[in-house]
């Protein structure tokens, strides 16, 4: 046998002995055997450690583990069964970020829910200074324009100094109102954002009502400065010295442009006044004066007598303002008080150009107002209001001159109409009557002031008080003019 | 196994006690102590329940089963190996065609019986010795091929090898076998007859 043979034959006695050869070649194999030792001796061998391993006898499988093997092929095979068991489990990796974004969503919707007050009374506040933007500037710049045609005359006819120190109160007026502006809607923001996060700041609302009240009587207090024999120039000088140097250095070029800018005066109802309390009050008491003094309900507590609601009262004009200003009849009132006034302090500041010395002149022309602290004018108020039916038109006067530097107009209108019912005549009742149609022009009430001036004009028409009211009548209607005009571009 | 991946748990069940204790002898000759071989019979059954959907029916389960225990088989001997913990059984070197040698060599043995009722007794632990004196790719092949009935081209699909190399192997390992068992004072035509050659 050839060794070839030999190796193929061993190959084919492996499977020969594992019973793995088809029948003819086991038979092939098996009659190989019968001639070959080797072979035989090869099998045998196999065969021997087969027979001897075969008596490593067949260990039973430990049955630790089995319940539970199977019942968890159980489970398994229940969740093949089910088939879709992984869209579920998509379906869930949706889920969680569609409930997220939707959560996200109304927090966004709830906080800017909360926002929403802040942006009101940013609204509001922006409303009240629009005003002073909107109409404020374009009446200066129509007054610009009108100006050598209408108001050149008195502003020729004097010094030239004259009229730069009231542009530049003007002016440097505006210039801080911008800035008080940003500052009262960034702490109109803050606002916001202290009733968004409380759900309402009462405290802070409680407390924006005090500075509002501190507010009024400090406006008041300017306004009772401006309604004494000197107020014009008095209240000029002294909004002059409420601004800051830098204000008034920037306002300085705006002089040349034109001699006066009696829209933004219109303004100092609500604006101004707000400067004015610079002084005692910080920029965001401020702002929130500007945003609390806005409110439908205003004007209705305008009739209201008692003590409290007049601290409301004085900020009634200022949305009637602002909305005459929108109307088209806007500043008038003001405008005609303040033109009166400014005129009368060309002629008192003509020495003082500069505003430092107008500054320090503030002080000493106005004595008698400064003192007046703002609580005791509200008890005088009340005081004057019990005892205005039993007093005399002079009395009645005086009281209504009191509250007119408590800065209460409308008391003041009051009393005034009750010395004119008192019987007053003559040159006082021209004067009563002039001091009515400001007053009702102050508080917008513009039919009520005109009749009120018009009256004069009727009753005393060569009188002083007389050509007050006509000078008044005329710059109404000057501004009645220029807010029309600036309407038209208003959407 | 098929009706298993439709959802038929009792067809598992099924597979498991007729695979049960085959694939447990295997995994036991094949790792040596039954500690080991438990834990690695309820892998084996985990993981063909785990991979239950992969399984397709061109190969046959018996194949797909030991293919499973067997690779878990020799990472368990791997992990040992790394753990250094020698058993006695633990072949010292072995590659094809020579002999691996068992640390049980080194001790006395015990010595056979005459008596037959012993027989078993002390020709088990002879036979396990033999055994696991083979290298593990021989003994893979002898294990499945004596014990589980694989034939050798199945074999060669769970062992990933040629025929030829899995019919090689088992060559090599019978020759070591018997050399072994010579050895060791076991000879196949006593034992038949119930007597040792030692002894």
């Amino acid at each position: 046998m050839k060794p070839q043979n030999l190796h193929a034959h061993e190959d084919r006695l492996l499977d020969f002995a594992y019973g793995e050869l088809p029948a003819p070649d086991a038979q092939v194999v098996e009659s190989h055997l019968q001639g070959c030792a080797r072979c035989t001796q090869a099998l045998d061998d196999i065969r021997g450690v087969r027979v001897t391993m075969g008596h490593l006898s067949e260990e039973s499988a430990p049955d630790a583990g089995l319940e539970s093997l199977l019942a968890y092929a159980q489970q398994s095979a229940r969740r093949a069964s089910a088939g879709p068991a992984p869209k579920p489990s998509r379906w869930r990796r949706w889920l969680l970020p569609v409930v997220g974004l939707a959560s996200v969503s109304t927090l966004g919707i709830l906080t800017f829910s909360a926002q929403s007050p802040e942006l009101t009374q940013a609204n509001l506040a922006a409303a009240e200074v629009m005003p002073s933007k909107k109409a404020a500037p374009v009446p200066s710049a129509s007054a610009r324009s009108a100006e050598p045609s209408a108001a050149p005359a008195p502003a020729a006819a004097a010094e030239a100094p004259p009229p730069p120190p009231e542009m530049r109160d003007d002016d440097a007026e505006y210039a801080p109102k911008d800035a008080a502006k940003t500052r009262s809607a960034e702490v109109q923001r803050a606002e916001g954002w202290a009733l968004a996060g409380s759900g309402g700041d009462v405290g802070g609302r409680g407390r924006a009502d005090e500075l509002k009240a501190k507010v009024k009587g400090a406006e008041s207090f300017g306004g009772k400065q401006s309604r004494s024999k000197t107020a014009p120039a008095e209240k000029s000088q002294r909004e002059v010295s409420n601004l800051d140097e830098e204000a008034l250095a920037e306002a300085a070029p705006a002089q040349a442009v034109a001699s006066s800018s009696p829209p933004r005066d219109g303004l100092r109802l609500g604006g101004s006044s707000a400067k004015k309390e610079a002084n005692k009050l910080s920029a965001d008491d401020l702002a929130k004066d500007g945003a609390w003094d806005e409110g439908p309900g205003a004007p209705a507590l305008e009739a209201v007598t008692e003590p409290l609601a007049q601290g409301t009262v004085v900020s009634a004009p200022a949305p009637s303002s602002a909305n005459e200003s929108r109307g088209g009849v806007a500043q008038q009132p003001s405008d005609a008080r303040e033109q009166l006034e400014l005129d009368r302090a060309s002629a008192s500041r003509a020495k003082s150009p500069m505003k430092a010395t107008r500054k320090a002149e503030a002080v000493p022309e106005a004595p008698m107002p400064r003192p007046a602290p703002v609580t005791p004018a509200a008890v005088g108020r009340s005081e004057a209001e019990d005892s205005a039916s039993g007093s005399s038109v002079a009395e009645l006067s005086r009281q209504a001159q009191s509250a007119n530097r408590a800065g209460d107009r409308s008391q003041e209108a009051r009393l005034l109409r009750l010395a004119l019912a008192a019987g007053a005549s003559g040159t006082e009742r021209a004067g009563l009557l002039n001091r009515l149609c400001d007053a009702e022009l102050a508080l917008g009430r513009r039919r009520e002031g005109l009749a009120a001036c018009n009256q004069v004009l009727t009753e005393a028409p060569g009188s002083s008080a007389a050509q007050a009211a006509r000078r008044r009548l005329s710059h109404e209607a000057e501004s009645v003019e220029t807010p029309t005009s600036d309407a038209q571009p208003a959407p | 196994m098929l009706a298993f991946q439709a959802g038929d748990a009792r067809a598992f069940e099924a597979l498991v006690r007729r695979h049960r204790t085959p694939v447990f002898n295997f995994i036991l000759r094949f790792v040596g102590q039954r500690a080991r071989a438990e834990d690695v019979l309820q892998e084996t059954w985990l993981k063909v329940v785990r991979s239950a959907g992969e399984y397709q029916a061109k190969a046959r389960f018996t194949t797909w089963v030991y293919t499973i225990a067997r690779n878990l088989c020799v990472d368990s001997a791997r992990k040992e190996s790394y753990r250094q913990a020698a058993s006695l059984e633990s072949p010292v070197s072995g590659v094809d065609g020579e002999e691996g040698r068992a640390l049980a060599d080194a001790l006395p043995d015990s010595g056979a019986s005459p008596e037959r009722g012993a027989y078993n007794a002390r020709l088990r632990p002879l036979l396990e010795r033999a055994l696991a004196s083979l290298p593990e790719e021989q003994r893979e092949v002898f294990i499945l091929r004596e014990y589980s009935g694989i034939p050798f081209k199945e074999i060669a699909d769970v062992t990933g090898v040629s025929e030829n190399t899995v019919k090689s192997r088992m060559r090599y390992a019978l020759d070591g076998l018997r050399r072994r068992l010579a050895e060791l004072g076991v000879d196949g035509d006593l034992a038949e007859d119930g007597r040792t050659v030692v002894g």
